[in-house]
């Protein structure tokens, strides 16, 4: 039986899009090349960009513009706000105890 | 230097995006063509000398564009149906008529309405089950001892307290209809 874990990818996502803008606060285009650094993380770069806009509007990330060095319009960037702290920090935990019972039922079962 | 045919692949790329995202909200949809477009500008300035070939790959590296569309229709649909408020139906108004009218059916209304929560469900049914157990014949050998010594007691005030009893289904009436005002539809959260 083939394993659909695109689903699974697609919740887990998010997570990993904030944990990446925990330190410091990246553009987009900057944020696929990190992403895509983990392989099978991204399995297309446009949808980053849905899921971004859907993390500022519930407030887990914020937006500033900076101009580029180029002449072209000002890059987005994106950091995570306080309320993004929390939920990756709640994440953090709900992650490692699944982690671990999951690693155990799967390990249990061989 | 550019590709031979940067602008047709790159518009051409952003016009169906833009295609795509008819019918959800402008301002998501001018943002999400502009948010590749920066995509796509930015990984042509890390190219050193471009080609037609390299601006497929981009393209294709970030999807088809019918993919990205319907990414933010289905965030668009999830979020409208969590934030938009209820719209009453009849259930709703018959349940709270009937609430008053006829209890037993009134209660089984509010039962199967969708709005009203189970704490408010059952605030509003036991409210009016009281008046209609008292005038329901099976309760009468339970709360005609009560009341036919309670009441005569109460002196002056007992007419005051049979219409309050009498009155309770207009109380949950009342209740019902102020939680419906306040009351929104269940949402569904994004994964």
């Amino acid at each position: 039986m083939a394993v659909d874990v695109s689903q699974m990818r697609k919740g887990l996502l998010e997570f990993c899009v904030m944990a990446q803008l925990e330190g410091e606060a990246r553009y987009g285009y900057e944020l696929v090349q990190r992403l895509g650094e983990v392989d099978g993380m991204l399995t297309s770069e446009g949808t980053i960009y849905p899921l971004l806009a859907r993390l500022h509007r519930e407030g887990l990330v914020a937006i500033e513009r900076r101009p580029t060095t180029s002449a072209g319009p000002p890059r987005k960037y994106y950091r995570l706000s306080a309320t993004g702290h929390r939920a990756l920090s709640s994440f953090r935990r709900e992650w490692a105890t699944l982690r671990t019972a999951i690693d155990r039922t799967l390990g249990g079962a061989r | 230097m550019s590709a031979p045919h940067a602008t047709a692949i790159i518009e051409g790329y952003l016009a169906r995006l833009d295609l795509g995202l008819v019918g959800s909200d402008p301002q998501r949809r001018r943002e999400l063509v502009e948010d590749v477009r920066g995509h796509i500008a930015d990984a042509r300035a890390a190219l050193v000398d471009e080609t037609d070939q390299d601006l497929l790959a981009i393209c294709d590296r970030l999807g088809e564009p019918g993919e990205l569309a319907r990414e933010v229709g289905s965030a668009s649909a999830v979020a409208q149906q969590a934030s938009a408020p209820y719209v009453w139906s009849w259930l709703e108004i018959s349940a709270i008529a009937l609430t008053v009218m006829a209890w037993p059916v009134g209660a089984i209304l509010v039962l199967l309405s969708r709005v009203w929560t189970r704490r408010e469900k059952v605030i509003a049914t036991a409210i009016g089950a009281v008046t209609f157990a008292m005038g329901f014949p099976l309760s009468a050998p339970f709360i005609g001892p009560v009341l036919g010594t309670l009441v005569p007691s109460l002196g002056g005030a007992a007419p005051l307290f049979v219409g309050t009893l009498g009155s309770l289904p207009l109380v949950a009436a009342a209740y019902l209809a102020y939680r419906l005002t306040r009351t929104t539809a269940p949402g569904v959260r994004l994964a």
